[in-house]
């Protein structure tokens, strides 16, 4: 922070820092690059699975819903359908248990027997009908209409026990003829254990045991099956409206009493029965769900990269900012005094400080110009705003103003002249400039100003500031810098500085400089003067660039 | 008095130009104005004060903060035209210019 201790760089360091720079840059992107390239392509993997798994379990749900549906609906179908032939079992029960009561009541009487069930027995709903003994041991059809009952064909052991069935109670007793050559069904029936004559009749089933389903009935869309007891036996086979008698896929079944049997009706649906879009809901999920997840993948895929490139941009850009600034400040200090001169009888000391306000390095600067014997011109100016070309209009000043003094110039020929060298119109900056023409052997300085703060004049009664003439500052327009002299006594120090060390932000200038002022006093040495005014005015590095400068008489 | 132009920038300000009643042209700064925007900020008024206009008032009521680069703005406008003047200043704004010898240049209107 000392400029005296600032090592100079020559324009060959510079040249190689920056070239250095593009290849650091270069390697560090490829380490960023190559670090992320590792996490990013597993985001949107992970991302792909998740969104599969649920699109996975919705799709799932939904099938499952789908299949609890069609269940419940075949379900409902199944008790409907068994309602249905439930009600048409007494199509065959009551022309049976009617003859059963007649034949008890004529004794068997062939005239009234035949009246009853002649035209029941001509194929529909039967193909005979039979009147047999209750208790004969070698039992024979007492009265036969339609067709030979396949029951006489049986022995007379089988016929009775048949028969006994039918007088167990008053109910339907089925025989299951199925398998026999033709195929038929037979009921029996009888008034109960008191019974004399037991009624009988055959029923015959189609051969192929097909029976279609009329394509408007309420069942059009079930293929179904009806088995003769609760197994399903395919010999067992009543009627069914499939190819197969199996039945494959989702069943449902119902078991209805008929007779002393059962009849177990198996159904299955032809199509959906709860409509195809409830059917393809999972598959839409599934599809477009597959869809969507692979797209949401590539969105976060690209997004990753996105981010991964903003990163290494980032990286990248705040190292060549730090690197921009470390090149700027250098450049700044090298154009700043090496040291200070020497001259009998004059005490020297300044300072200066970057800000620590972003990259851009400020337009401060100080010098110290040998100008013959026993004089100096001290000079301290500040280029309005910030960042290189800033840095690159101060040093054309402090460059101009050396050449200047060299010639023998004045501080206010000096100014005069400055104003010529630059213009804030054109090249966006102005500076505000005091040039202090210091005589030793006099103990006077003769200060012109040009826009910049008042020097500080500490003496051992306290610190006053030094009213200048304030000119315009150069870069605005021409003006004129008229001199103004200051005695500067024995124990007395001259203070010039730039705003860096009282302004702050939002606050009155006057407020900082009096802040300054009260700080200026009591200290032993230069040195300890303008350390102890940067450690108590900008204690947190302050934000802009300060230079600082002091004088003093020395026996 | 509609806004001729407002452009936000980093530091939040903004220039707005107006018809003043005086003839020439009334801008007012408005916000901060630093390095980050001066330069934003000053294409914006050389484009409200345009080609003719001898004389600008430069309203400063609602600017809260501006540092060198926004003297220099000032400064620039100053160039360009006859008559600047300056109205509204803070009195940080107003001892800033008296203090870095601009009242001749940037007088402040009374």
């Amino acid at each position: 922070m000392v400029g005296t201790d600032v090592a100079p760089s020559g324009t060959g360091t510079h040249a190689a820092q920056l070239s250095a720079l593009g290849s650091d840059a270069g390697a560090i992107s490829g380490a960023v690059a190559g670090t992320r390239r590792r996490f990013r392509h597993a985001i949107p993997i992970v991302v792909a699975v998740v969104a599969l798994a649920i699109v996975g379990s919705l799709s799932f749900t939904a099938a499952a819903l789908h299949d609890s549906n069609e269940n419940r609906l075949l379900r409902q179908r199944v008790n409907e359908a068994g309602a249905v032939i439930a009600a048409t079992i007494p199509n065959a029960e009551s022309p049976l248990a009617s003859g059963a009561i007649l034949a008890e009541a004529t004794h068997g009487e062939r005239a009234s027997f035949t009246k009853l069930l002649g035209p029941l027995s001509t194929g529909t709903p039967f193909v005979s009908a039979s009147l047999w003994p209750a208790h004969a041991v070698d039992p024979k059809p007492l009265i036969v209409l339609g067709d030979a009952p396949e029951l006489a064909s049986r022995t007379p052991a089988g016929i009775r026990t048949f028969l006994a069935r039918a007088t167990v109670k008053s109910s339907l007793a089925l025989l299951d003829l199925l398998n026999s050559s033709e195929r038929r069904l037979g009921y029996s029936y009888s008034v109960g254990p008191q019974a004399k004559y037991v009624v009988y009749a055959e029923a015959a089933r189609p051969p192929n045991r097909r029976a279609a389903v009329d394509s408007n009935s309420a069942f059009s869309n079930l293929d179904y099956t009806i088995y003769l007891g609760t197994g399903r036996d395919p010999r067992q086979v009543i009627a069914s409206s499939s190819s197969g008698p199996k039945l494959t896929g989702r069943t449902a079944s119902d078991t209805l009493p008929f007779g002393d049997s059962n009849l177990l009706i198996v159904m299955t649906p032809r199509g959906e029965l709860g409509g195809s879009l409830l059917a393809r809901l999972p598959w839409l999920i599934g599809g477009l769900g597959i869809v969507l997840a692979l797209a949401a993948a590539l969105l976060t895929e690209r997004l990753v990269l996105g981010r991964a490139r903003a990163e290494e941009l980032a990286t990248l850009t705040a190292r060549l900012f730090s690197e921009q600034r470390s090149v700027a400040q250098t450049l700044q200090q090298s154009l700043l005094p090496e040291k200070s001169p020497e001259v009998e009888g004059l005490g020297l000391a300044v300072r200066y400080m970057p800000g620590a306000a972003g990259v851009d390095i400020g337009g401060d600067w100080y010098d110290l110009i040998d100008v013959g014997p026993g004089q100096v011109m001290l000079v301290v100016g500040d280029v309005s705003g910030r960042g290189l070309r800033a840095a690159t209009v101060m040093a054309s000043l402090r460059y101009a103003i050396r050449a200047y003094a060299a010639e023998g110039d004045g501080p206010s020929e000096i100014l005069i002249k400055m104003s010529k060298l630059i213009s804030v119109g054109r090249d966006g900056h102005f500076a505000t400039v005091l040039c202090g023409l210091v005589d030793v052997a006099e103990r006077r300085i003769t200060f012109a100003n040009a826009g910049h703060p008042n020097p500080l004049l500490i003496t051992g009664a306290g610190a006053e500031f030094v009213a200048t003439k304030v000119g315009v500052p150069v870069g605005v327009e021409p003006g004129a810098y008229p001199t103004m002299s200051v005695s500067v006594p024995s124990d007395g120090v001259l203070l010039a500085y730039t705003d860096g060390i009282f302004e702050r932000r939002g606050e009155s200038p006057d407020v900082g400089l009096e802040r300054l002022r009260n700080a200026s006093v009591g200290y032993a040495s230069l040195d300890e003067l303008l350390d102890g005014l940067l450690r108590v005015l900008t204690p947190d590095g302050g934000r802009d660039d300060t230079a600082i400068l002091a004088v003093t008489w020395r026996p | 008095m509609a806004p001729v132009e407002n452009n936000e920038t980093g530091a939040h300000g903004a220039v707005e130009g107006v018809d003043d009643p005086g003839g020439g042209r009334l801008v007012r700064l408005i916000g901060e104005i630093d390095i980050s925007n001066a330069d934003a900020l000053g294409a914006n008024l050389e484009k409200i004060i345009g080609e003719s206009c001898d004389r600008v008032v430069i309203d400063l009521v609602g600017l809260e903060f501006m540092d060198s680069s926004g003297i220099a703005l000032l400064l620039r406008t100053a160039g360009r035209v006859d008559t600047v003047e300056i109205r509204n200043p803070s009195d940080v704004v107003r001892r800033i210019i008296e203090c870095s010898g601009l009242a001749d240049v940037l007088r402040i209107e009374t």
